[in-house]
């Protein structure tokens, strides 16, 4: 006799809530406790003075035994590149496979973007799966440390025979309480005055004399400034309108007032000063005084950069943004010169080094570190890390080999780097950049004044050190 | 016979595993994770109702919230109207009518990151195609996208003209199921064409219109893309939404629990909201 079994809704729905049930039980259960993390790093004091050029004698180190010899016998090591393009990409698949060869290593490359190279790594430490080696930005080597992403590789460098090669400011950014925590591969700065040669004779300024100070900033942007009605033709300046962007132009701007943005010990914000407002002043009278439209030139539209497009005679900007113009406007890029940064009290830029991290739960550490040393031989790292996109060098191997600082622009930004200064970063960086960004959009858009502007980026700055 | 229920639930148990792990399993650790500190490296730590009251305070919140709201406000009922519109000429016998539809639909199957690319360019204040064609009708030229007072308004333009062609070929098959004979007995009895178009066309497509309603106003409250690659939420957040903001919170900030806090509350205001409309709209709903 067959037996008539259904199965009501009420039991499909039950069955339904039953699977519900378990897993809010599965997400109610401890989880899997993450590698236990070392307690945030607080940041490495910040360099007072501007930094030294090349070191020209070598840093101290106490003699050390030597590191365990690093055999490949056959170890996987991933490497994440970030923002390579693919004619480099072929470059650093080629040498990958010779190095594979040589080592007995295999070398997985994993390229992605920039912009979502941050998130991709959080997730991986969370997991257990980041790469064994990874680049990371200007501000992660205060945020890595601090996540439990990042070896300390002091171990390693005492035996790098390279290490004293690097300028001191990169050997800075990259120590954290005094352990190294990074290898820096690439600087870059945004305070070099660049500016179109043609557009200074046309406005009757000596392109041989660009400005050097605040004011004469003001001054030279307002006979550059090209107008027809509202419309902006050429502007006399450019910010960058981005948040984290405005962020950091006024962070130069701040440091040239002789202000900063924390206090010594990094544990209090201190743009609510008479240095900040005179910073964010500034920054906001050149929209006042029409040398820029509020918004700025640049539209965001990927590699169309308003000085490139010939729309900006003088701004403060990155190197990649003359290369930018040497790529795909010639006639901006033969025309463009470079100047010192800006002086109020103190004539600074501020420096950005890109580092490459080997990850803490690495497998493989020595071997990843073996290959940390070789991307970092200036004839590979010259091509990876810094031809492509114009970055500056971090060590003096660099900065004599690359074809790039023959070029004239690139020399002058280059000799910048001895008014260069390391940032003020703090392990939760990554929430404080876009939260200072705010308040200085928030001022130059005429939404606030500069004082609530500032009072209000230092109450929100606060709220996110002490979160 | 319960042989073959048995084969039927197997062949549904895959589904019904993968909703469990990858739409279930999420939602409750949400609700989990919502209730404590969380920043994915370090173990959860138990904080209570205290994200909670911290999102009463937090004004970018509230402001992600009206911007939410106010996108909705301006795509959902444009969009719907306009969609209705086309689904109409679009339903006409004549030469080009295939052409129409697909030319309409071509920008839903295209991907949002590609068209808000494009549209980047269209807004571009000093080279951008729209401006100029402002410049030539005499109009003023605009920041677009740069603006405050314009930005949020230029991200609904673009998702009006995205999803057009969605709800488009949606009211198409909602016209196409309304009985030819209908029209013609009230042309029969002297009904113009709008009178055809109000008394019969409008009713008759109720069930569809609350569809439409519903499912757009859900996903213009989640809208996010286009916030990301045109504005990042600015300028002075005027396009910032709720879900940009869950995303800034989670994956760059790293604050888990927060952002999972958020994600409860757009839950909450999205199941509230959808049961007012199909209150209010079922009411006047044929079949």
């Amino acid at each position: 006799m067959n037996r008539h079994v259904s199965l009501t809704r009420r039991e499909l729905l039950g069955a339904l809530a039953g699977l519900g049930g378990a897993a809010l039980l599965a997400a109610c259960g401890t989880p899997s406790r993450p590698t236990e993390v070392p307690k945030p790093a607080s940041a490495a004091k910040p360099a007072d003075k501007p930094a030294d050029k090349p070191a020209d004698k070598p840093a101290e180190t106490k003699p050390a035994a030597a590191a365990p010899a690093a055999s490949g016998t056959g170890a996987k090591i991933l490497l994440r590149l970030n923002g390579i393009s693919p004619p480099i990409q072929e470059f650093a698949n080629k040498w990958i496979a010779d190095y594979n060869k040589e080592k007995g290593v295999t070398v997985e490359i994993d390229y992605t973007d920039w912009g979502s190279s941050f998130q991709k790594i959080t997730t991986g430490i969370a997991g257990g799966t980041a790469p064994d080696i990874f680049m990371g930005g200007g501000l992660w080597h205060a945020v890595m440390p601090a996540r439990g992403g990042s070896l300390e590789l002091d171990g390693y460098v005492k035996n790098m025979k390279d290490w004293n090669d690097y300028f001191e400011v990169a050997r800075q950014d990259v120590t954290i309480q005094g352990k190294v925590v990074a290898i820096p591969y690439r600087g870059n700065s945004r305070g070099n005055i660049t500016y179109r040669k043609s557009l200074f004779e046309k406005a009757g300024l000596d392109p041989k004399k660009p400005p050097t100070t605040w004011e004469e900033a003001q001054q030279y942007g307002a006979k550059l400034v090209q107008k027809q009605g509202d419309r902006f033709e050429v502007s006399g300046w450019n910010f960058d309108p981005a948040p984290p962007d405005l962020s950091q132009q006024y962070e130069d701007f701040l440091f040239q007032a002789g202000g900063g943005y924390f206090n010594e010990e990094r544990t209090r914000p201190t743009n609510n000063t008479a240095e900040g407002e005179e910073a964010l002043s500034t920054m906001v009278s050149f929209v006042q005084k029409g040398l820029v439209p509020k918004a700025g030139m640049d539209s965001g539209v990927p590699n169309l950069q308003a000085y490139s497009a010939g729309k900006v005679a003088m701004t403060p900007t990155w190197p990649g943004f003359i290369n930018n113009a040497r790529l795909f406007a010639q006639p901006v890029f033969e025309d463009t010169l470079t100047a010192p940064p800006l002086k109020k009290k103190v004539q600074v830029l501020q420096l950005y080094i890109d580092k490459y991290f080997i990850f803490r739960r690495s497998k493989v550490p020595d071997q990843a570190w073996q290959l940390v040393e070789a991307l970092s031989a200036p004839e590979v790292n010259n091509r990876i890390g810094i031809e492509a996109d114009w970055g500056l060098p971090v060590r003096k191997a660099s900065a004599d080999s690359s074809p790039i600082y023959k070029d004239p622009r690139m020399a002058v930004i280059v000799d910048n780097m001895k008014y260069g200064r390391i940032r003020q970063a703090v392990a939760q960086h990554f929430d404080v950049q876009p939260a200072m960004g705010r308040e200085v959009e928030a001022a130059m858009q005429g939404a606030k004044t500069v004082k609530q502007a500032l009072q209000d980026m230092d109450a929100e700055v606060t709220k996110i050190l002490k979160s | 016979m319960h042989k073959q229920r048995y084969a039927a639930y197997l062949f549904v148990l895959p589904s019904l595993m993968f909703l469990a792990v990858f739409v279930v399993y999420p939602i409750f650790a949400a609700l989990y994770f919502s209730f404590h500190r969380y920043t994915l490296i370090e173990a959860p730590v138990w904080l209570g109702l205290d994200y909670y009251v911290n999102l009463l305070d937090d004004k970018r919140f509230m402001k992600a919230i009206g911007n939410t709201f106010l996108f909705a406000l301006m795509t959902v009922p444009v969009g719907t109207a306009l969609a209705l519109l086309l689904a109409l000429v679009a339903n006409r016998t004549m030469r080009g009518v295939m052409f129409f539809r697909a030319a309409y639909y071509m920008p839903v199957v295209t991907s949002f990151v590609a068209v808000s690319f494009i549209w980047l360019w269209i807004y571009e204040p000093q080279f951008g195609v729209l401006n100029d064609l402002f410049e030539m009708l005499g109009l003023p030229r605009l920041f677009w996208l740069r603006d405050p007072s314009t930005a949020l308004l230029s991200i609904a333009i673009l998702s009006i003209w995205k999803n057009v062609g969605y709800n488009m070929v949606i009211y198409l098959a909602g016209l196409q199921g309304i009985p030819e004979h209908l029209y013609e007995a009230a042309k029969i009895d002297g009904a113009s064409s709008m009178q055809r178009f109000r008394f019969i066309t409008v009713p008759l497509l109720s069930p569809t219109t609350f569809f439409v309603f519903v499912v757009y106003f859900i996903g213009a409250l989640q809208m996010f893309v286009q916030a990301w690659i045109l504005t990042q939420g600015g300028p002075l957040d005027s396009t910032l939404t709720v879900v940009y903001l869950i995303y800034s919170n989670g994956f760059e900030y790293l604050k888990m629990g927060y952002a999972a806090a958020m994600s409860m509350v757009l839950f909450c205001i999205i199941a509230i909201v959808t049961y007012v409309n199909t209150r209010v709209i079922r009411y006047d709903t044929y079949y």
